[in-house]
């Protein structure tokens, strides 16, 4: 039922919508969003086609239970070859896009070709039109959305766009809904740029309904109950927000710094959450206004911040003068504990910016603080930066860097390729803190082993949410495991990533695993949709979108050897902390890892693994 | 037309089982009524009691022990905008999760970091009932609350122009107009709510008192408190 | 104290039941004009489309609820009334005495100046008895001439539209709801109704009505004369105020009454469309012959005829429309006032259009198409002379955050 059973296919080149039923065969094996979509792309396009060339395809999904009232059902999904990786992106947002999509009768967009001239998408219910936006090419996005939604008059109308950034086809550009919630990450922005789209403007008062209401609606208050009761989803996130990771997370030394180069930062406490809960001394105000929630979430850990306006970085002008989305802690640790930047008020600027030009904030951080590394060892110099120095710690240059990378201008151009491609254009690869092109987050495999697994088989590159065993290493969710041992690793990653890629193709936020378990969201989806979903089919979907995701990449050219780490990571002991003298365990964990995946010594599925699944 | 018409319809009170209550609550009601004279709701107790029984229950029944009014209280300061009301409403009224079908509606101020939800809040001048041209709007003896009679409502729409806060919306689907019913006494989006931005408490306690303050410093209630 | 009432219509009834919440001891006195209970006209359109069945159109749907309320509810049509002598005489020859009389006596509509409008077969669409006859004749694919297309006419589109008629509309000026909307939102309807298979002439003029084989000929200024079943006349209304020659009541276009909604005779009140009272917006006097204003008026003049002091500010002009499914809405100024500012957006594809006028940082008047969300707000931030601050630039760039701009001023006082 919550499955709208209607795609809608956008043909740029052409200019035409047109509305398809929803392959239904499929839908019962991939669920949604990141699994369902990425059956069509794997059917509907070749692996090795260019990322950026109208032969890609990007698919806008949504899960079944987005629209609904299970709790955090607002997700939706960008499912694209990336341009950073060249492998499959999936880049999840919440907000309220998503769930307007769905009222608006859609299951998903299908986006392909390439549009002659900036278009935007236009969605109405069951109304859909391409839109002259000639006017919006180089606006912010902040602008973009304001603007369609005056020139359709329906301040209710959700808008996805891109800014500067996607349209100069930074590779890390991401597409943004409702102002500050991201489909941040593997450059599914510029792949939005490179089809002249703009954005997609949609309006839905259709509703969505489920399968069985009553048996729904009981097992979504008691999955709200569970969240409400939770120590993490209950309380640490709706008051400190994913910042509340900051200060435990370099505690535990896994906090990467310095670009890679430590695993603690000693300006951790001035960036975290509790410090934007702190009164400022310069304006006696706190950097944190008030918490945003997503559509459907009782968790509320999105922030709302406003800037010092005597900071260097607004003072005498009227930027940014109002509250926006305030810093999240994957974004406060690449802006600022990446590149050893301890000044709140300039991170939080950047991430204005990331969210008003459409950058991803971990990518261009990590970048970044790359570019510093290289500038301070000589590599890039004055010539490059402009007379920018490009120096650790120095917020300046850091802001002034990002400003760059979103204008497309000078060394931002370069910066804007993402750390991998800088790092050979100026012959350090070594310094790129990525995996298959893709920046790495605020968890440092030195420091959290599993994260070093993670990462390595991350099927978009270097990711945090494809397996998140912080939870159970270091918040010990759903038990508690060491996070310097790679004992047992392989299977929670394993356990991690099909679980994950449900809660992903479901259209609920990967937060609410904090607190629930599978056998939290089964009985929402098997009331959800028709036909008896059990924990265990669910997981084996899980599996089987896996076992795709690898099979794409291994099409696309990618093998066992690109499932690696940095060798700052594999080679240089963390110095400080718990984790002293630790290097990331990943030769250990990998081979028992394809083991348990049932993929031969180089990573490849086997045709026993593939045919069980039914992939 | 100084007195609300709002009686409490939860909870059990004076050691009174909830039959007794029920009872109570009718008689305590008709009685308040007759004070208030709001003639909306005599009507309705007329058609609901014989006559001799109307005066009878005026003499006897002592209102004033055991029940309080009640009132869906919102507090703004609290909304995170999860908009999770918008869709316990609208699956309450219309069967499917529709925001845009919601009696309550949260309004988002981006530019001020906060977000607001606002309904009906049941005002003592219930516009949208008197102008209303066929008698479809009336109040709810129990809560308080002015409902809409889907069998009476021709779809004329002019309680949509009368209402000065907008909360009484026509639904093209239907060809009738909508509005927030208290849900009988036990609203959904309160119960939904996550955070204590939306309760349903007795009035005296809340900032009821300061939101009717608000409708009544316009001239529109100046006028109607005559 | 003796309470006499002519007219029951919203005003009449209204008064009637404050009178007997305000004076329980009272004597009160509703005399109506048409045979059967009181009845909304507002209803009527919706009575034809089959939506209601005539009881579905009664002002109060209790049996026995005037009796209830011991109010007197006889029928008869008022001829003359003396405020001196504090009576008022019926066509019957009856004689009816009172100490307080309202007149709340409403409009007629009018036919202009053209032959044939007294044939079978041509009505007006204003009394429960017109839309009888009217339902008779408009039968599913019957040609029906509509003359005039003002706010009455429009909603009787709809009705006949549903009924499946093939209807043409006959306009004399040039564009259609001349008094309720201006040119750009006029022609947005006018392309709707046109749509939705409806003929709409504009700048058109009907010359004569005939019989002709067995149904009417309509003959038009310019062009071929029409063959129907059916003539509709919504050519617009005016108060009934004829039986006060001689009475000594002052009148204008309605009977002028102060902000006691009291006449020139100190013993009588006027209420609703024959009443020419406070304007909101302007100050002077108007006739807003609307629903929302004959509920306010009978409330306010019954509080004042039962002793209770009460003003009215003033009535504030404001519609609601639907035109065979197109609802527009007016409220206040809406043409904008001297020195003023206007914002305004508009989306002819999908029909809609909104208008606001400003006078400072005040919205004192608007024009709405094709949204129905929250569109009451407008009244309350017209009469509740809200002081938009901040909100007024907000406005002026997005016309469509009324709702949010009252929201947001309201839990910020």
């Amino acid at each position: 039922m919550s499955w709208t059973k209607k795609i809608l296919r956008v043909n740029l080149t052409e200019g035409t919508c047109a509305e398809e039923p929803l392959n239904m065969e499929w839908a019962e094996k991939y669920i949604g969003q990141r699994g369902l979509a990425t059956k069509y792309l794997v059917e509907e396009t070749d692996p090795k086609v260019d990322p950026l060339s109208p032969e890609n395809k990007m698919i806008m999904a949504t899960g079944p239970l987005t629209g609904t009232t299970a709790a955090t059902g607002g997700r939706y999904s960008v499912i694209t070859k990336g341009p950073l990786t060249g492998a499959i992106a999936c880049s999840n947002s919440g907000g309220f896009f998503g769930a307007e999509l769905k009222n608006a009768g859609w299951d998903m967009i299908i986006l392909e070709g390439k549009s002659p001239k900036p278009v935007y998408l236009s969605i109405e219910n069951d109304k859909a039109q391409l839109v002259d936006a000639g006017d919006l090419w180089g606006k912010s996005v902040w602008d973009t959305e304001d603007l369609i939604k005056e020139a359709r008059g329906d301040s209710n109308i959700r808008v996805a766009a891109i800014g500067k950034a996607g349209e100069n086809l930074a590779l890390f550009a991401g597409i943004i809904n409702d102002k500050d919630r991201a489909a941040g990450r593997s450059g599914v922005g510029a792949v939005m740029g490179s089809k002249n789209l703009k954005a997609v403007a949609v309006r839905g008062t259709l509703g969505v309904s489920v399968a069985d209401p009553m048996k729904f609606l009981a097992a979504a208050n008691a999955g709200k109950k569970v969240l409400a009761e939770n120590a993490v989803t209950g309380e640490g996130l709706p008051t400190y927000g994913t910042q509340v990771l900051m200060n435990v997370i370099n505690e535990v030394g896994a906090l990467p710094s310095h670009n890679g180069g430590a695993v603690q930062f000693d300006g951790a406490s001035k960036i975290g959450g509790e410090a934007m809960h702190e009164e400022r001394a310069t304006d006696g105000k706190k950097n944190l206004v008030s918490n945003h929630a997503c559509f459907g979430c009782p968790i509320s850990c999105g922030r709302v911040s406003q800037l010092d306006r005597t900071h260097f970085t607004v003072e005498g002008t009227d930027k940014y003068s109002e509250p926006s989305g305030g810093l999240e802690y994957e974004a406060a640790w690449a802006l600022g504990a990446a590149t050893d930047v301890d000044d709140l008020e300039a991170l939080t600027y950047v991430n204005f910016l990331c969210n008003e030009e459409g950058m991803d904030p971990i990518s261009l951080g990590s970048t970044i603080a790359a570019a510093m590394e290289l500038y301070e060892a000589g590599k890039i110099t004055d010539a490059e930066t402009g007379g920018l120095a490009l120096k650790f710690g120095s917020a300046e240059a850091l802001v002034k860097a990002a400003q760059m990378t979103a204008a497309g201008e000078g060394i931002g151009k370069d910066i804007g390729l993402g750390s991998k491609r800088l790092c050979e254009k100026y012959g350090s690869p070594d310094a790129s803190m990525s995996v298959k092109g893709q920046e790495f987050p605020a968890y440092d495999p030195r420091g959290i082993q599993g994260m070093g697994l993670t990462y390595a088989t991350s099927n978009r590159g270097a990711c945090h949410l494809r397996s998140y065993t912080v939870a159970s290493e270091i918040l010990g969710i759903p038990e508690k495991t060491d996070p310097l041992t790679t004992d047992g690793k392989a299977g929670l990653v394993k356990a991690f990533q099909d679980a994950t890629a449900v809660y992903d193709s479901a259209g609920i936020c990967i937060f609410t695993s904090f607190a629930w378990t599978l056998d939290d969201v089964t009985p929402q989806i098997d009331a959800d949709l028709e036909g008896e979903w059990t924990s265990d089919r669910l997981l084996e979907a899980g599996e089987r979108i896996w076992n795709l995701e690898r099979q794409y990449n291994i099409a696309a050219g990618f093998t066992g050897k690109d499932d690696t780490l940095p060798k700052r990571i594999l080679k240089d002991a963390a110095k400080t902390g718990p984790a002293e003298g630790k290097t990331s365990g990943l030769d250990v964990m990998l081979p028992e890892y394809y083991q348990l995946r049932g993929w031969n010594a180089d990573g490849v599925p086997s045709s026993e693994t593939l045919s069980r699944l039914g992939v | 037309m100084k007195f609300a018409v709002r009686i409490a319809s939860k909870g059990r009170q004076g050691g009174r089982s909830r039959r007794e209550l029920k009872g109570l609550k009718r008689f305590n009601s008709l009685k308040f009524n007759v004070l208030a004279g709001t003639w909306g709701v005599i009507r309705d107790c007329r058609n609901r009691c014989p006559r001799g029984l109307f005066f009878l229950i005026h003499i006897e029944t002592n209102w004033e022990e055991s029940f309080m009014q009640k009132s869906l209280v919102i507090d703004p300061s609290e909304c995170t905008g999860c908009m999770q009301c918008e869709m316990a409403c609208s699956y309450q009224t219309e069967n499917a999760f529709n925001p845009a079908k919601s009696r309550i509606r949260v309004f988002e101020f981006k530019d001020q970091g906060r977000s607001v939800p606002y309904t009906c809040t049941q005002c003592d001048e219930a516009w949208c009932m008197k102008a209303c041209p066929v008698d479809a709007i009336s109040v709810d003896p129990d809560t308080g609350a002015k409902i809409v009679s889907d069998a009476l409502c021709v779809g004329c729409k002019v309680c949509t122009i009368a209402c000065p806060f907008g909360t009484i919306n026509y639904n093209t689907a239907t060809g009738k107009v909508m509005k927030c019913d208290l849900c009988g006494g036990d609203p959904e989006c309160v119960k939904i709510c996550p955070t204590p931005a939306l309760s349903y408490v007795d009035a005296e306690k809340t900032g009821l008192e300061k939101m009717r303050q608000w409708a009544i410093r316009t001239d529109a209630g100046q006028q109607a408190q005559a | 104290m003796q309470y006499v009432i002519v007219g029951a219509g919203p005003a009449g009834v209204t008064a009637a039941e404050t009178l007997r919440q305000a004076d329980p001891g009272g004597q009160v006195t509703l005399i109506g004009g048409e045979a059967g209970p009181p009845y909304g006209r507002m209803a009527l359109p919706y009575y034809m489309t089959g939506k209601v069945e005539e009881a579905g159109t009664y002002l109060r749907k209790t049996d026995g609820y005037y009796d209830g309320l011991k109010i007197k509810y006889v029928q008869g049509v008022v001829k003359a009334v003396s405020p001196d002598a504090g009576a008022l005489t019926l066509e019957s020859g009856d004689e009816v005495e009172f100490d307080k009389l309202l007149i709340a006596t409403g409009a007629s509509p009018v036919k202009p100046p053209v032959p044939g409008l007294d044939l079978p077969g041509v009505h007006h669409c204003w009394t429960l008895e017109d839309a009888r006859h009217i339902i008779k004749r408009a039968e599913k694919g019957a040609d029906v001439v509509l003359m005039g297309t003002g706010f009455i006419g429009c909603i009787i589109m709809e009705a006949l539209a549903l009924r499946g008629v093939n209807l043409t509309a006959i306009e004399l000026e040039d564009r259609m709801l001349p008094r309720m909307m201006d040119r750009g939102g006029s022609a947005m309807i006018k392309r709707w109704c046109e749509a939705k298979g409806i003929t709409v002439l504009t700048s058109a003029k009907v010359t004569a009505v005939e019989e002709s084989g067995g149904g009417l000929r309509v003959s038009l200024e310019k062009g071929e004369p029409l063959q129907t079943a059916l003539v509709v006349v919504a050519t617009g209304v005016k108060p009934n105020i004829g039986f006060l020659e001689g009475s000594g009541i002052e009148t204008g276009e309605g009977i002028w009454v102060d902000n006691h909604l009291r006449t020139s005779a100190e013993n009588v009140h006027a209420a609703g469309d024959v009443a020419e009272g406070p304007d909101f917006s302007t100050g002077g006097r108007a006739v807003h012959a609307i629903q929302p204003t004959a509920v306010e008026h009978g409330r306010i003049a019954a509080l004042n005829m039962a002793g209770r002091e009460a003003a009215y500010k003033g009535s504030l002009s404001m519609n609601v429309l639907d035109t065979v499914g197109l609802i527009s809405c007016s409220f206040g100024q809406w043409e904008g006032v001297e020195g003023g500012e206007t914002a305004e957006t508009s989306d002819p594809e999908n029909y809609r259009y909104l208008r606001l006028q400003f006078d400072g940082d005040r919205i004192v008047g608007a024009l709405g198409l094709g949204r129905t969300d929250h569109v009451g707000v407008l009244r309350g931030l017209i009469q509740g002379r809200v002081a938009l601050g901040p909100w007024k630039e907000k406005l002026m760039a997005d016309p469509h955050r009324i709702m949010a701009a009252y929201v947001a001023l309201r839990a910020d006082p």
